[in-house]
């Protein structure tokens, strides 16, 4: 044996590798910067104005369409078009609200479809009402509990965009009795193109007024 | 006397023989043996030294279901036609739409270019080649790139970017053929999709790559009606 120079032995290689899975089973399951991933959850419910700090949202009426006919183009839903209509009112600066999206109670997820009139997101000026319409195609089993998660960042890469920043989950209000009626009412709604919301029109001015109640494809309120 | 010598290669080469003649000279036998072995497979890997044999693809059968990644797609049938809708051949070529039900059997919505790289365009059927910026058709070992397929709601002819969970569609895969196929069939294959929870270098987590054929089978082609839109196959 060589003088100043160490053999690598087994229970040293055991050591090192224990250390290094030590390590690796710490950084897997210990949680990491989960206080300063998660958002800023802000809930409320249909007609409820939610201060999200950087914008205020209202959800003004929630619908179902099995068709949705736009200025340009006819949208048949594959489900069913649970149509969401909203006023954004931005507080500080233009704002883009990129996410929107639709969670049920398996914890499924859906996006909006930008067909029809219908807008996958919306960009506002501050101080101004902005009215938009998000249409979510989804399966008779997502209505009932579905609940619409609003933000100014987007829903994609797991909500990486919104994380640290408020976001609004306001619950659609659909039980499971309502749920039925809806799915078996063919509607047909004619989305409005996104734009300034006329002070104190309310859910007259957000869509088709022929949908206006329960029996005829209103999810919002009533159900 | 001494000559002058490069110091570059020839130097790192030397560096590390001397590397590893020491780590190797504290070794014992066995732990030679147990390094050599674990660098040899590690070594291997990119070539696919823990990949499965080859597999043979299951039957693709029209009216039967089959999982794709998130997907279950049927496929129905093929059809040409001289045009569909907005999507208007070159002349002399028509239309080539296979017709297929999907739905996402997943909890989060997929894209359609996701869907689409299940289904690449049926080859020796004359599928015209995608010419990318105007430049001649791309040559790939022999064999032209052919497009990825254009994919229309057959409800009402639109196009759908985000396919949601649980919902079915009945899309229609489009691609531009030659005129001058009148084959009865088309050989379709169905490529198998694999998540990946966690990229190697961590810069691309969460995403779907394209695997082998999963299914393969030759699918009737019919002709579709005077005038079809691309949502009325």
């Amino acid at each position: 044996m060589r003088h100043g120079r160490r053999r690598i032995t087994w229970s040293g290689t055991a050591l090192v590798l224990g250390a290094v899975t030590a390590g690796c089973a710490l950084v897997t399951y210990l949680p990491q910067d989960q206080g300063l991933d998660t958002p800023v959850v802000v809930e409320g419910v249909p007609g409820e104005t939610l201060d999200l700090t950087y914008a205020e949202l209202t959800v003004t009426d929630v619908r179902v369409a099995d068709t949705l006919e736009g200025t340009t183009e006819t949208a048949v839903a594959g489900g069913t078009f649970l149509v969401v209509d909203v006023t954004w009112r931005a507080t500080r600066t233009q704002t883009t609200f990129a996410g929107a999206e639709v969670t049920d109670s398996q914890g499924r997820r859906f996006w909006p479809s930008a067909l029809g009139d219908c807008a996958a997101s919306a960009t506002s000026q501050p101080g101004y009402a902005w009215r938009a319409t998000y249409c979510f195609d989804v399966p008779e089993d997502a209505l009932a509990g579905a609940t619409v998660r609003l933000a100014r960042g987007s829903q994609s890469e797991e909500h990486a965009e919104q994380r640290r920043d408020a976001v609004a989950v306001v619950d659609l209000g659909i039980t499971a009795g309502a749920a039925r009626t809806l799915w078996d009412a063919a509607e047909t709604v004619r989305p409005e193109p996104q734009g300034f919301a006329v002070p104190g029109a309310g859910d007259a001015a957000t869509g088709d007024a022929s949908t206006g109640d329960a029996s005829t494809g209103d999810a919002g309120g009533d159900a | 006397m001494k000559h002058a010598r490069s110091d570059g290669p020839d130097l790192a080469f030397r560096i590390g023989r001397r590397v590893v003649a020491a780590v190797a000279d504290d070794m014992s036998t066995a732990q030679r043996v147990g390094v050599g072995v674990v660098g040899a497979l590690v070594a291997l890997t990119p070539f696919g030294a823990w990949s499965p044999a080859q597999a043979q693809t299951a039957p693709l059968v029209t009216g039967t279901a089959v999982e794709v990644g998130p997907f279950e797609v049927t496929v129905e049938k093929a059809a040409v036609a001289d045009d569909l809708g907005l999507l208007v051949p070159e002349p002399g070529n028509q239309m080539l739409a296979v017709v297929a039900s999907v739905t996402n059997t997943g909890e989060v919505p997929e894209y359609s270019v996701t869907l689409g790289d299940t289904m690449p365009a049926p080859r020796g059927v004359g599928i015209v080649p995608e010419e990318p910026f105007g430049e001649p058709a791309a040559e790939t070992g022999g064999e032209a790139d052919l497009p990825s397929p254009t994919i229309v709601n057959i409800a009402d002819g639109t196009s759908r970017s985000i396919l949601n969970p649980g919902v079915t569609y009945r899309l229609a895969f489009i691609w531009e053929q030659s005129g001058d196929f009148a084959g009865e069939t088309v050989p379709l294959e169905l490529i198998d999709l694999g998540w990946v929870e966690e990229d190697l270098a961590g810069l691309d987590d969460g995403h779907w790559y394209v695997g082998e054929a999963a299914f393969s089978g030759d699918v009737p082609v019919g002709q579709a009606g005077p005038g079809t839109e691309a949502g009325q196959q």
